[in-house]
């Protein structure tokens, strides 16, 4: 590193979006600075691989440093010996941490508490929100599934078409301009894709009038094999409608290697979250890697942004302060500070609103940096999910292939979005491995003669079926030898799974604040969060997706499993409580986290209601940009990725217009 | 640990998993999780009997009865019956779980807000990668596949394959 | 070893329901009638450094085995010996002086005419077969075209055997980074070590004669590929593909303790962004030095890999040498197994060295058989330049037919060389290097297949 270097651009972040936005400034020649809070990239992978096979959580954020469990300090009250977030450096939010949320020993975020007399159905019940992230070299695309979908232009449009949420600056213009940002991500992600098969979706929606859907529109490889799991619902679910769309299966276009190239080509290891072992799926390590290669980027590892500096008479960014450390838990090893000319903030969609809620000591910004709208850490949104699974009539061998190979890209727009959320379905090729922690929940059934996979004891699913997998056998069977081999392999080659990705709505109430108890090792306060599924158009989507699963399993033969969730405890004990469960019109739901966190740092029309032009650039502060999903008004309906990187190629080009005019 | 020890548990463990004996201990075996597994399941269950007999008469008892022709299915049977005593029966119905797992298993009694469960410790990185139960699914570790591009699109070899008993 | 007393011929197909090793000690003939009956072996001695006094020297012979020669009982131990033996003996065949049309030249013997040619120095480049727009290669022994940028280098050394050979031109070294852009290795000079891969004659004939060297062909030919194995029983060979490490001579470097030739070292501007087209004519040593080897009884290959002696030491041992190629014992705070930092450009004139331990260390047995075979080559040739290269190890199928495990569960499960895999030396299933494991998912630009090379994606 080289400390007196003169930088143009400071990016605190370098995950997708950060290290898009250095690769394209580094090919212009500009002189970047990456400021990044985790561990380097390691040279090889093994060492997180032999995290993620040790771990008895296999959670997204397994592999992962600083480790988030340790079966070692496993106590009564923490069974998976979850680290203490005041003792770490660079703390982050993990799945682990959903069911102790109410506990800050444990659970890095604090939330707010529950208000009194809620009902299970309350829309005012506070929940945990569901999703993580990851503070290392790369970012979270580490633990990223490779979804690579663009928005459809209806997404920008949710307010002016459906009267929901609110529009994108510009609504479909803004789309319009993003499709050449989306084909330059396409490619660098190197998305495998069939193009007849979008080619189809995009016609149903109305994309384009033309058919055309960009001047360069393709795959850079052609699309990834269609599991068995898929062949199995491809031809039977066309017998469905939703609320008048048709229903049909998509490959999903995906950021993995259909074919050798610069990565391996797939071998299917099942394993894309938490960690592709052989790099197949994209990272942003690959462009983090394209822009040092330039030699104009560098970055600094172990450095946590903590404070950025505003000139009081310009409101120009003039620095930013870091903090150094070696050890995740060790003391801080120094300070300093860094100044460019143009800031990119690029620290995904909690980081980044602490960080500028914390750069509060400047005098004329004392609610923080950028805040000036008071929508910092607001309108905090995710994909709300709803999973279904079950038990196909045939084998389809599942647990086999990447995670996710086709999904139901049709019900994603419609007239329907006026009462309720749209969503997509993704087909999961991973059994019950999330729906209910399989091999290892069946096999203890079977071997110790348990039933929390319903298939071995009196369990009946909610339309009344009897679950018990051999009515030949008593309840609670315990088996051995080849009747344990038979009856686990029919059940693991059956299992399927459908998630729902639901479009949650912007609620300026669902926020990111700094805690002001908690803080970090480092002395940084810790976010404080307050999450809610208020709006009954988002609960009709849950409603929604019960009711179509339960129709799509039985129309490709399937007996459905998915367990009814227990009734919310809003009140007693951290042990107590429920974290994502709620009621709605007389039943019990609960929402799983999708990873995309999204809407901190939103861009709009006005200063007053959003926090970014529609430049992404600061409306305080000219010579600050954000990137990532923090920027989007609304979540939308596809996976946010290939969006976050259309976004930071089209900022990189914002920020080198401005970097012009400086030097002109 | 002598060679019998091994053969025994060997032996029991194909019986009780249902997987041949030579899926469990190749005679060519590079990775050699048996020689992880043996001394991992005495000291556990000693550990958790109390009794330092106990694997030692799992193992002699399983002899005798191999010694009297019997078939697998009676060999199991007799093994898990309840007259043996109760930790001599979980104790190899935690051998069926470690070698499918790669984890060995903890059982959670029933309370009145939460019915029986297990949680379980991966033993060692090695342990995981070759649990049983991937096998027994036809397929292969999360994370840790043998197979090429694109198999996933077409049904995997017989299950016979895979548990070595045809 | 059909010249070994008491070594019975014994053909084993059934172990554990594995068909097997055919032994070569079985087959009739040489495989290759232009291949004489060796002309020199070593006689036993008891005077061998760090070989039982009882050991026969090995013979040094001139021909590639086609297959292990094994004795039961087999075991692992007993398996993997009779492996490092396969590989011991392809070493030295592939190594043995060449005549002007690369075969071997049966009036020396291996080590003598240091700096001439080896046998598998006349083998086919990678860069000579997979050429720009898919166009067929020049025939085997044909002369390949070298980069235009080194077309104007023609002070070439006098006396250098190899290129006075009819239609040979020097080797074109241009690979600097290791697979996966795991990254490039510098040397204790500061310079890139450069890499190539080259195949034997039956490999490359069934390129050719299936058009694999292009994407059009691959498409066109749209099965999985299936290489030629060598066969003990129609004594043919199959395929063979190498792949060897070179360090620039001078500096540190004493040419006269490696295999040395003269290269074109060409700077490849496909290689990484930033760098410019460059050539040189230098004086390389060899410091890695990879063979796989398809056979009939292993469809999986066998891999084998030597290394120069004095490459780096192995983790947790005090360093044995005052120098190393790839370490520098003086150094106390290196990083241990990292790359340079980027941009990665081998054109930089000097670049911080890197740091290199070999993470999993040599057996017990191998370094026997590394003294055993040193014995050999000291006693045909007093210091002979062959003994300063050692086998690190061979990676063999145990269940080569496997239903369920198409890398036949290969033992040592990991096996790398630490100047071809060195950032990803380890034992961690995946991401740590096993030639098997990794090679099972080679396919072409087809996407198919590739029959454990990754050389046909580079089919353009």
């Amino acid at each position: 590193m080289t400390a007196n270097q003169e930088y143009d651009v400071v990016i605190v972040g370098s995950g997708i979006a950060g290290s898009i936005v250095a690769y394209q400034l580094g090919l212009q020649g500009k002189k970047v600075l990456i400021l990044e809070a985790g561990q380097p990239v390691p040279v090889d992978r093994s060492g997180y691989m032999e995290t993620f096979f040790k771990a008895n959580a296999k959670t997204p954020e397994s592999p992962y440093p600083p480790t988030v469990q340790n079966p070692s300090a496993s106590t009564p009250d923490n069974p998976l010996g979850l680290p203490d977030p005041s003792q770490e450096n660079v703390p982050r939010y993990t799945v682990l941490q959903i069911g102790p949320w109410r506990n800050p020993k444990q659970c890095y975020f604090t939330y707010s508490p529950q208000e009194p007399h809620l009902t299970g159905d309350s829309p005012r019940a506070n929940f945990a929100f569901a999703s993580s992230y990851e503070r290392i070299g790369g970012g979270t695309t580490w633990h990223w599934l490779g979804t690579s979908l663009r928005l459809f232009p209806n997404d920008f449009e949710l307010k002016t078409l459906y009267g929901q949420g609110v529009d994108w600056p510009g609504g479909k213009d803004f789309y319009q301009k993003l499709v050449p940002y989306y084909e330059k991500a396409t490619n660098e992600i190197g998305v495998a894709g069939d193009k007849n098969a979008m080619d189809q979706l995009y016609a149903q929606f109305g994309v384009s009038p033309t058919g055309q859907y960009g001047s360069e529109y393709n795959y850079p490889m052609p699309g990834i094999t269609e599991s068995l799991v898929d062949q199995a619902y491809i031809n039977s679910v066309t017998s469905i409608t939703v609320d008048g769309n048709p229903v049909f299966v998509t490959p999903t276009p995906q950021g993995r290697n259909s074919l050798p190239g610069e990565r391996r080509q797939c071998a299917g290891n099942t394993n894309c979250i938490p960690i592709c072992p052989i790099q197949a799926k994209y990272d942003a390590t690959v462009t983090l890697a394209r822009a040092l290669q330039t030699g104009n980027v560098d970055v600094w590892y172990r450095h946590v942004a903590n404070n950025i500096r505003v000139d009081d008479s310009t409101a120009e960014i003039t620095g930013i302060d870091y903090i150094t450390y070696d050890t995740h838990g060790g003391i801080p090893t120094g300070s300093g500070t860094v100044s460019a000319k143009k800031y990119v903030l690029a620290a995904h969609a909690i980081e980044t609103p602490k960080l500028l809620l914390m750069s509060n000591k400047n005098k004329n910004f004392p609610q923080g940096v950028a805040n000036s709208s008071d929508q910092v850490g607001r309108n905090l949104m995710d994909h709300v999910m709803y999973l279904a699974w079950g038990l196909a009539k045939d084998p389809v061998f599942a647990y086999r292939g990447p995670l996710s190979t086709s999904g139901i890209e049709s019900l994603r727009d419609g007239e329907f979005r006026k009462e309720r959320s749209a969503y997509r379905i993704e087909i999961g090729n991973e059994g019950w491995q999330w729906a209910a922690n399989d091999p290892f929940t069946t096999l203890a059934d079977f071997v110790f003669g348990q039933n929390n996979s319903q298939l071995n004891g009196d369990s009946v699913n909610q339309q009344g079926q009897a679950l018990r997998w051999d009515k030949n056998l008593p309840a609670n069977s315990q088996l051995f030898g080849a009747q344990l081999v038979n009856t686990l392999n029919g059940i693991y080659t059956r299992q399927i799974r459908l998630g729902y990705l639901i479009e949650q709505l912007p609620d300026p109430e669902n926020r990111v604040e700094l805690s002001k108890t908690e803080t970090d090792h480092l002395g940084l306060p810790r976010p404080k969060v307050t999450y809610r599924i208020q709006e009954d158009y988002v609960r009709n989507a849950f409603v929604s997706a019960k009711k179509v699963s339960t129709e799509i399993f039985n129309a490709i033969g399937a007996t459905e499993y998915t367990k009814l969730p227990p009734a919310p405890v809003f009140y007693g004990t951290p042990a107590e409580v429920t974290a994502t469960n709620f009621q709605y019109q007389g039943d019990n739901f609960t929402f799983y986290g999708a990873g995309h966190i999204v809407g901190t740092y939103r861009m709009g029309d006005t200063k007053e209601d959003s926090v970014l032009n529609a430049r992404q650039q600061s409306w305080d502060h000219s010579n600050l940009f954000m990137v990532g999903s923090g920027v989007f008004p609304t979540v939308a309906t596809g996976n946010p990725t290939l969006t976050i990187a259309a976004l930071a190629f089209q900022a990189a080009e914002h920020i080198l217009e401005d970097l012009k005019q400086v030097s002109a | 640990m002598t060679d019998s020890t091994m053969a025994n548990f060997i032996g029991l463990s194909a019986v009780l998993t249902g997987f041949s004996a030579k899926i469990l201990s190749p005679t060519l075996d590079p990775v050699d999780i048996k020689s992880e597994y043996l001394p991992f399941f005495t000291q556990a269950v000693t550990r958790e009997s109390g009794n330092p007999d106990l694997v030692n008469t799992i193992f002699q008892t399983f002899a005798s009865l191999k010694a009297q022709k019997l078939t697998d299915q009676q060999i199991g049977e007799a093994m898990l019956a309840d007259s043996n005593g109760a930790d001599f029966v979980i104790a190899c119905r935690k051998l069926i779980f470690m070698w499918y797992a790669g984890a060995w298993p903890t059982l959670i009694p029933a309370s009145d807000t939460a019915p029986a469960n297990t949680v379980s410790d991966m033993i060692s990185v090695k342990s995981y990668t070759t649990g049983l139960a991937w096998q027994v699914m036809q397929s292969h570790p999360m994370g840790d596949s043998n197979y090429r591009y694109g198999y996933w699109a077409t049904a995997p070899a017989p299950l016979s394959d895979y548990t070595g008993n045809k | 070893m059909k010249w070994q007393p008491g070594f019975s011929c014994i053909t084993y197909r059934t172990l554990v329901g594995i068909s097997l090793l055919l032994l070569q000690a079985c087959s009739p003939e040489p495989h290759d009638a232009a291949t004489p009956t060796p002309t020199t072996t070593a006689p036993a001695s008891g005077s061998a450094p760090g070989s039982a006094p009882t050991d026969p020297l090995p013979t040094l012979s001139s021909m590639i085995p086609l297959e292990i020669s094994a004795n039961p009982p087999f075991t692992l131990e007993s398996l993997q010996h009779d492996f490092d033996v396969f590989s011991w003996q392809s070493f030295i065949a592939l190594n043995w002086p060449a005549n002007a049309d690369g075969t071997p030249n049966n009036n020396l013997v291996i080590g003598q005419q240091p700096g001439g040619p080896v046998v598998w120095q006349s083998w086919k480049e990678s860069r000579d077969i997979f050429l720009p727009d898919g166009a067929q290669p020049p025939a085997w022994n044909q002369p390949n075209p070298v980069p235009d940028v080194c077309k104007h280098i023609n002070n070439i050394p006098s006396g250098t055997i190899h290129l006075t050979q009819v239609g040979k031109t020097p080797n074109v070294l241009d690979e600097s980074g290791e697979p996966f852009q795991t990254g490039p290795l510098i040397d204790q000079n500061g310079q890139y070590t450069r890499y190539e891969i080259l195949t034997n004659e039956a490999m490359f004939n069934y390129i050719l004669d299936n058009q694999l060297y292009s994407k059009a062909g691959q498409a066109a030919f749209a099965k999985d590929a299936d290489f030629p194995s060598s066969n003990t029983e129609s004594n043919q060979i199959g395929a063979i593909m190498l792949k060897a490490a070179w360090v620039k001579m001078g500096g540190q470097f004493d040419p006269s303790r490696y295999h040395t030739t003269f290269a074109l070292v060409y700077n490849n501007p496909e290689e990484q962004p930033g760098v410019e087209p460059a050539c040189s004519l230098e004086q390389v040593g060899l410091v890695g030095f990879h063979i796989a080897h398809k056979t009939e009884d292993e469809p999986q290959w066998i891999w084998s890999t030597f290394e120069h002696i004095a490459n780096a030491p192995t983790k947790g041992e005090a360093p044995a040498l005052s120098a190393y190629n790839f370490f520098n014992p003086a150094c106390k705070d290196c990083a241990v197994n990292e790359p340079p930092p980027r941009p990665w450009n081998p054109a930089n004139p000097h670049t911080q060295p890197t740091q290199v331990v070999r993470v999993i260390p040599i057996t017990e047995d191998a370094k026997k058989l590394n003294a055993l075979y040193h014995a050999a080559l000291e006693k045909a040739v007093p210091g002979s330049v062959w003994l300063n290269y050692e086998l690190v190890s061979t990676q063999w199928p145990t269940n080569a037919t496997s239903p369920t495990d198409p890398t036949g569960a290969p033992a040592p499960s990991f096996l790398a060389n630490t100047t071809l895999e060195t950032y990803i030396q380890g034992e961690v299933k995946q991401t740590s290097s096993s030639c098997m494991a990794c090679h099972n998912n080679a396919t072409g630009t087809n996407g198919l297949f590739s029959d454990f090379t990754y050389l046909l994606q580079r089919a353009q």
